[in-house]
């Protein structure tokens, strides 16, 4: 048993025995087998009782990981598992509330991720840093260029250049505009650009979410050359596939904590699953609640709808009392189908049908308002609630006028106003007075649907309502969607959540490269249905 | 520390949640001094001028700021509306020095009654505001460039259609406007009172004024909400426009002229006015009475220079530090709050 403690720790106790009383349960006794099994190497990086708090919410608890070199340590768990969070903390991103972070044996505290780039650590985020403006080359020598007498050295940049290309096994144009490269090309170049720092460990955000199986391939070769060049790699993925070949040890984090960590060959799909979600937790988030389907006309029809480059001609309808869900990977254009709805994509084309009637398609979201029809939006921090204002007057700001006194505003009579919304939504009375910044994102999610429920929507488009919510947030913001379709709002419900789309809805319709491939009944069917649909449409188009 | 951690590990949810809210509560305490930081410091100001200078509090002296400062005060209560939806509006300057020529030569040759001269000049700068909303919310110019280059437009059509010349107003019913007394009150100020009331309630208790926090806060939520933004928007520069207008005339009236050239950096020293009161430069919030706040700081800084002979170049210094000072202490307020 070596590591057992370090200089730098305060505590007189092994250090095993600190990190077990943090996790407490299995996660705790894994590591510790692991440090067993490996005694002869030491972790290159330990996070230990890694905390993360903001006023409200508790995005970390404890969390004690390790990275050793030459391993691909894969993190897996539900939106708003803590997973970004735990990865922003480790490149120095984020600083933690709470905990340790020791390099190669050393205590060190990242103020900056330049700290953490110094020390070797790279992270390729999700949403990509790429500066679209300059090319491939300038992107990848970002902040290293070399130089002299502060003159670029191009030549000495091109050759690395090449040599990296070679390295990774891609081939890019140096001079190449990067905003017109391909996502995955895009995306080597952030790697290159860790690579030409020297790279201890390589942190990829979700890297194959936005890429296609071929470019997938690529990337897990890139992933297989550094590993074996000694790099520690931190992945997070939710294709549990990918990471069951990719890994070689694999964290599930649940709510903030961690729920194991564990070595490849002593994880199944089956025990991720069960250990991401709990099995409790599947069990509420399937309401079942609806015993007969809705029957009726649609309510609102929308065919033949199209939007330049993303969505081609999609036709769907939905009735009063009914959720309608859409699944589909990240890319296949469900949020724009949506924004297509509210009028937020003016380049788009279809026939919107209303109770019967033929409307004008919408141009603009002010018209689609008029129609009854309003968007939670994905951003709801963004584009669903402006945080600067009162939590009451982002309920009431659709038509301020209703709760004023010939134009004169008060918060007594905003609040008066906005209080039966907010309360058919269980939003905790104190809620409305406080400042949106300082609600947790569950109560938050709340106030969005509260303005519509308020305004008196006939059809809610909801983009991925329970992003960044905790997990009893999450049953709750079901159970209130569920009944606001029973009061007779029809719901069209998007989430990257596969899972929840699908107990959640009533019919699922499901989109790949911007086409319907499919439909499949809700509530009965399983995660696992729509992936064999997208993955069958996904083969017939690449064959 | 590792202690205090392990038993926020132990605790779970519900000692989390009360642990935020108190964390809350003690930053909103420690903002409160943040909110009211330009407040304070005018409050010193005051103290400091009354002691330096036993003249600056008598009543004759304070009138005359208000005569004085009323021109620009109007003019911020329209920047202040622009700033809070996170707009800009760089064209004050060229719309002050166009309306002290139109006034003046509505009254001088063309001989109209002064109401009908003021009210006319008050919609040529209700017209450039709104070509300046037009082409920001409808061409999609940025709000900088596109007042900077209004700006430009309006002083030389100015100078163009004036010949560059004065016009000289020889009117003594004219000169009212600017320098006459109602009640022993300088009618310009009772025309700022006004002004700045009428900004507080449209501001602070209209609906309008909701929506332009709501379109500086955030404009895609706002227009997904179903607002129309373009003309929230467009109204903030309308409103800016006229009351630059209004300002030029009591100028003209006051110069008992109309100059071409007078608007040089008056909408920087506008924007100084809205900033000093510490409203945020990237909008969504603020309040009017932080903007009259920034009025008061500034006239009675000038008053004290002028009274102490500290030269204009010193002045320059001294009033450049107080803007960055300003920012300096919003943002920080920001990082913590």
């Amino acid at each position: 048993m070596q590591n057992t403690g370090t200089p730098n720790d305060g505590s007189d106790k092994p250090k095993w025995v600190e990190a077990s009383s943090h996790a407490g349960d299995a996660g705790a006794a894994a590591a510790l087998s692991s440090r067993v099994r490996r005694s002869g190497q030491a972790p290159i990086m330990r996070l230990t009782g890694i905390e993360k708090t903001y006023p409200g919410v508790r995005a970390l608890r404890g969390i004690d990981l390790e990275v050793f070199s030459g391993e691909v340590h894969a993190l897996v768990g539900e939106n708003g598992a803590g997973k970004s969070t735990l990865l922003k903390i480790a490149c120095g991103a984020l600083t933690p509330s709470a905990g340790r972070i020791e390099l190669e044996d050393r205590t060190v505290t990242f103020d900056h991720p330049s700290a953490a780039r110094a020390a070797g650590i790279v992270a390729v985020y999700q949403e990509l840093t790429i500066i679209p403006a300059l090319s491939a080359m300038a992107n990848v020598f970002l902040g290293r260029e070399k130089r002299q007498f502060g003159f670029l050295r191009r030549e000495a940049m091109l050759g690395e250049f090449r040599s990296l290309q070679k390295q990774l096994d891609v081939k890019i144009d140096p001079d190449r505009r990067a905003g017109s490269l391909s996502i995955a090309d895009q995306q080597s170049l952030e790697i290159m650009r860790g690579l030409v720092a020297e790279t201890k460990i390589l942190i990829l955000d979700e890297p194959t979410a936005s890429i296609g199986p071929s470019e997938r391939e690529a990337l897990y070769a890139i992933v297989d050359r550094l590993r074996a060049r000694g790099v520690a790699i931190l992945f997070i993925s939710h294709d549990l596939d990918e990471i069951l070949n990719l890994a070689d040890r694999i964290t599930v984090l649940r709510d903030g904590g961690s729920v194991g960590s564990k070595p490849r060959s002593e994880w199944t799909k089956a025990s991720m699953v069960d250990a991401m979600l709990g099995e409790s937790l599947e069990s509420t988030l399937r309401t079942h609640s609806k015993g007969a389907s809705v029957s009726g006309k649609d309510y609102l029809r929308a065919t033949d709808v199209s939007v330049p480059g993303k969505v081609q001609g999609v036709s769907l309808g939905v009735k009063r009392g009914e959720v309608l869900g859409i699944a589909g990977l990240v890319g296949s254009g469900r949020t724009e189908l949506l924004r297509a709805l509210v009028g937020m994509e003016p380049k788009s084309t279809g026939t919107l049908v209303l109770d019967g009637k033929e409307v004008p398609w919408p141009r603009f979201p002010r018209a689609a308002r008029d129609l009854g029809i309003a968007l939670c939006p994905e951003d709801r921090k963004r584009q669903g609630l402006v945080l600067s204002l009162p939590s009451y007057a982002n309920v009431t700001l659709t038509n301020p006028w209703k709760g004023s006194y010939l134009g004169i505003l008060s918060p007594r009579g905003e609040m008066a106003r906005a209080r039966p919304a907010t309360d058919r939504l269980a939003l905790q009375g104190g809620a409305l007075r406080r400042r949106v910044k300082t609600l947790s994102g569950g109560n938050q999610q709340k106030l969005v649907l509260a303005k519509w429920l308020e305004a008196g929507v006939n059809v809610l488009l909801v983009d991925e309502p329970t992003r960044g919510v905790d997990v009893g947030a999450k049953v709750e913001l079901y159970a209130v969607l569920e009944s606001m379709a029973q009061s007779g709002v029809a719901i069209i419900l998007v989430s990257s959540e596969l899972e929840e789309v699908v107990a959640n809805s009533d019919r699922v319709l499901v989109l790949s490269r911007g086409q319907l491939i499919g439909e499949i009944p809700g509530r009965t069917s399983t995660k696992e249905d729509v992936i064999k649909m997208i993955f069958a449409a996904e083969m017939t188009s690449a064959g | 520390m590792l202690d205090s951690a392990k038993k926020l590990a132990v605790g779970g949810n519900p000692s989390t949640v009360s642990n935020g809210a108190e964390r809350t509560n003690v930053l909103a305490n420690a903002s409160w001094f943040l909110r009211y930081s330009m407040v304070v410091a005018l409050f010193g100001l005051i103290l400091a001028t009354s002691v330096l200078d036993s003249s600056f509090l008598g009543i004759g002296n304070l009138l005359n700021l208000l005569r004085q400062w009323a021109p620009p005060g109007l003019m911020a209560v329209g920047m202040t509306f622009v700033i809070i939806s996170g707009g800009f509006d760089l064209s004050v300057g060229g719309t002050y020095a166009a309306a002290t020529v139109l006034s003046a030569s509505l009254v001088v040759n063309a001989h109209l009654p002064i109401p009908i001269a003021v009210l006319l000049t008050v919609l040529m700068g209700s017209g450039i505001g709104l070509i300046n909303g037009v082409v920001i919310t409808r061409l999609e110019v940025n709000p900088f460039v596109a007042t900077l280059g209004m700006g430009f437009i309006v002083t030389g059509l100015n100078e163009v259609v004036s010949n560059a010349t004065p016009v000289i107003v020889d009117n003594a019913a004219f000169q009212v406007l600017g320098g006459g007394d109602l009640l022993g009150l300088p009618i310009p100020g009772i025309i700022l009172v006004i002004v700045l009331i009428i900004g507080d309630l449209l501001l602070g208790r209209s609906v309008y004024g909701r929506y332009v926090y709501a379109i500086g806060g955030s404009d895609e939520a706002s227009r997904l909400t179903g607002l129309r933004t373009r003309s929230v928007r467009t109204l903030a520069y309308v409103i800016t426009g006229a009351l630059a207008a209004l300002a030029g005339c009591i100028i003209a009236s006051q110069l008992g002229e109309g100059q071409g050239d007078i608007g040089q950096n008056v909408e920087l020293g506008v924007i100084t006015i809205v900033i000093v009161g510490g409203n945020a430069v990237s909008g969504g919030e603020g309040a009017m009475w932080r903007t009259i706040t920034g009025i008061a700081i500034l006239a009675i800084l000038g008053n004290a220079f002028d009274h102490l002979q500290i030269s204009t170049f010193w002045q320059e210094v001294i009033e450049g530090t107080i803007i960055i000072g300003a920012m300096a202490i919003d943002s920080y307020g920001k990082r913590r709050g």
